[in-house]
């Protein structure tokens, strides 16, 4: 992936064809502790990302952009696994909790508003 | 028709094996789970239910596109299969076996809230430095729970659905209220009776105010232990001051004599790490050893109350936490591959997780988190708060998480209100950004209260959590070493089931 450095900022486009929204922002997220983030969408084809250092400390650029490829693949990985496997997800939980015991409620203490004491009869 | 000697003959007695071979790598379904990266050359796998595989770096790629022949890669085939992280039906045969395996996971939440702390007495003679909420004062009118609250107290305990209630006793140094501590397990053991539940007791001390007497009473009514040692006398007495007494030889005292009356089952002992501590792996854990713990727990400083005041002694960064952990772990381990046993509490919450089909009763890392599902405070002056943490919090003057006041608001209120379902809405790490992608979420928790006091916010930002920081690189070491020294693993299973 291309990218720009002016001014301490980093600038790089993510194909939007290969890489959906979702995939995109989990692998910024990561980034959001130590650098100001700008993401846009200009056009179906493409993301632009600005990213600054948030204590304008010196930054390893190519560090930063070989985790951003790497997170890339990985999370569009992850969100292949989430598409095939949420139905059975949802159903491994719900027959998990079908026959959860739901009648241990605890006992409510017997009262009566006008202040009438039933236990004392 | 394939031109197999069998179709030829048409007579063959068995169908030929290739019958029953899946070679068609795409003729197999994903089963959820999750995936990161461990060490340069190899990732791990990590379904909901815990089970994990380590492989090398590039596989899950595989995995994922449909590229693990079974032919070829047989034997990984068969562990995805039988770790159910793939399947070769839509819906797995044994889906009811994940389920009931899911559903043993959670069953933590079964019977909802187990363990009452009752903070009887904020009063303390320590002046120790780290302390998060306590009080050097003889004032017990201001600083003492009232006999109503604990009644109030234990009528709310009572009304758990738990069988199995806990009731701890904390301070301050909760021995010097020991007359409503006797007060307190009377009325609890009487109520218990009555309503066919089990009752256990825990005084949280420090062992200076332990006098015979109060040991035979721990002994006739069953009542654990549980103290501190921050590790050698040079660190104990630093960070646990006691003006005009020796704190570390007092405790020290204290626990042999605990040892002796209650039984070394009944009393334990708790480490606080100070910036002091961490330059002293190897002395603490040799301490322990010295004095025969068979347990330690390397516990990090809270980041509440007067422990957030003196920061040159209690602010560290989590790194240096982490280093210290390593080094005292390895230490650990070393005393085990020599013989004496003895194991590291926190690796056993984590390693339980990761090795048994189990959960732990460990309320800091659990999901949904432990507050209010496991544990729920009773404060000295009848607050009612989600967690100890939240109570600490409270002495900074920050009530976020008080739920109610004893005799004021009902149990439903207090445990089904608003307050409560607006901190649920974040004590479930599946569903924290962050968390839901993360392949250790089964063996980690959600802890809204340390987010919000660290980052001002109950969901918390992972990137810069400190939470997420320790937890992921524990949890990282012990896989690595586990996977690499089989010595090591063994004794980490010994250290579950209790085998020296």
């Amino acid at each position: 992936m291309n990218y720009i450095i002016d001014n301490h900022i980093l600038s790089f486009q993510i194909d939007a064809q290969i890489y959906n929204e979702e995939t995109v922002l989990k692998t910024l997220y990561w980034l959001s502790g130590s650098y100001q983030i700008d993401l846009r969408k200009p056009s179906e084809l493409c993301f632009t990302v600005q990213i600054k250092p948030t204590h304008n400390e010196i930054t390893d650029w190519n560090n930063v952009m070989t985790k951003i490829n790497k997170d890339l693949i990985d999370n569009q990985l992850r969100y292949i696994i989430k598409i095939e496997t949420c139905n059975i997800r949802d159903l491994i939980v719900a027959k998990a909790f079908l026959h959860y015991d739901l009648l241990n409620e605890p006992e409510n203490p017997v009262s009566d508003p006008v202040g009438f004491d039933p236990k004392a009869i | 028709m394939t031109n197999t000697p069998a179709a030829i003959k048409g007579k063959r007695k068995f169908t030929s094996k290739d019958t029953f071979s899946n070679s068609d790598p795409s003729a197999y379904f994903l089963l959820p789970f999750r995936f990161l990266q461990l060490t340069s050359d190899s990732e791990i796998i990590v379904n909901d239910i815990g089970d994990f595989l380590i492989i090398p770096s590039g596989t899950v790629q595989k995995i994922v596109t449909k590229a693990i022949c079974k032919d070829r890669q047989s034997e990984l085939y068969a562990d995805l299969i039988a770790n159910f992280f793939i399947s070769e039906k839509a819906i797995p045969e044994l889906v009811d076996v994940i389920s009931t395996r899911y559903r043993t996971k959670k069953s933590f939440l079964d019977n909802f809230t187990s363990l009452h702390i009752f903070v009887i007495s904020l009063r303390c003679e320590h002046t120790c430095h780290y302390c998060q909420v306590s009080r050097v004062t003889s004032d017990k009118e201001m600083f003492d729970m009232s006999r109503e609250n604990i009644d109030l107290g234990i009528e709310i305990m009572m009304r758990s659905p738990s069988p199995n209630l806990t009731m701890e006793f904390q301070g301050g140094e909760a021995l010097l209220a020991f007359d409503n501590i006797k007060y307190g397990v009377e009325k609890a053991t009487t109520e218990a009776g009555r309503k066919n539940k089990s009752i256990s007791f825990v005084i949280c001390t420090n062992l200076a105010p332990l006098t015979d007497d109060i040991l035979s009473y721990c002994k006739e009514h069953n009542i654990l232990i549980s103290s501190s040692l921050d590790g050698p006398e040079f660190i104990h007495n630093k960070n646990r001051h006691k003006p005009r007494a020796n704190s570390y030889q007092l405790a020290v005292e204290g626990i042999f004599k605990c040892r002796e009356v209650l039984g070394e089952e009944n009393v334990s002992a708790l480490l606080t790490t100070t910036n002091l501590s961490l330059q002293h792996p190897e002395e603490i854990v040799n301490e322990y050893v010295k004095l025969e713990f068979r347990n330690i727990f390397l516990r990090p400083i809270s980041p509440y109350g007067f422990a957030t005041k003196a920061a040159e002694k209690n602010h560290y960064n989590t790194t240096l936490f982490i280093e210290f952990y390593k080094k005292a772990l390895d230490v650990i381990i070393n005393h085990n591959l020599n013989g004496y046993f003895i194991r590291e509490d926190y690796a056993c919450i984590i390693l339980k997780k990761i090795l048994t089909p189990f959960p732990t009763g460990y309320v800091d890392l659990q999901s949904p988190a432990g507050l209010i599902n496991s544990v729920i405070v009773f404060n000295y002056d009848g607050k009612i708060y989600a967690s100890d943490e939240a109570r600490m919090l409270a002495e900074m003057k920050d009530h976020t998480f008080q739920l109610g006041t004893l005799g004021v608001e009902t149990y439903e209120e207090i445990f089904y209100g608003d307050k409560s379902q607006s901190i649920a809405e974040c004590f479930l790490n599946e569903s924290l950004p962050g968390c839901s992608d993360c392949a250790f979420q089964p063996y980690c928790g959600a802890d809204p209260v340390f987010n919000y006091t660290t980052q001002g916010d109950m969901n918390g930002h992972r990137p810069s959590s400190s939470f997420c920081h320790k937890n992921m690189e524990i949890i990282r070491h012990l896989f690595v070493l586990m996977n690499e020294d089989k010595r090591i693993q063994k004794i980490f299973r010994n250290w579950l089931t209790g085998k020296s």
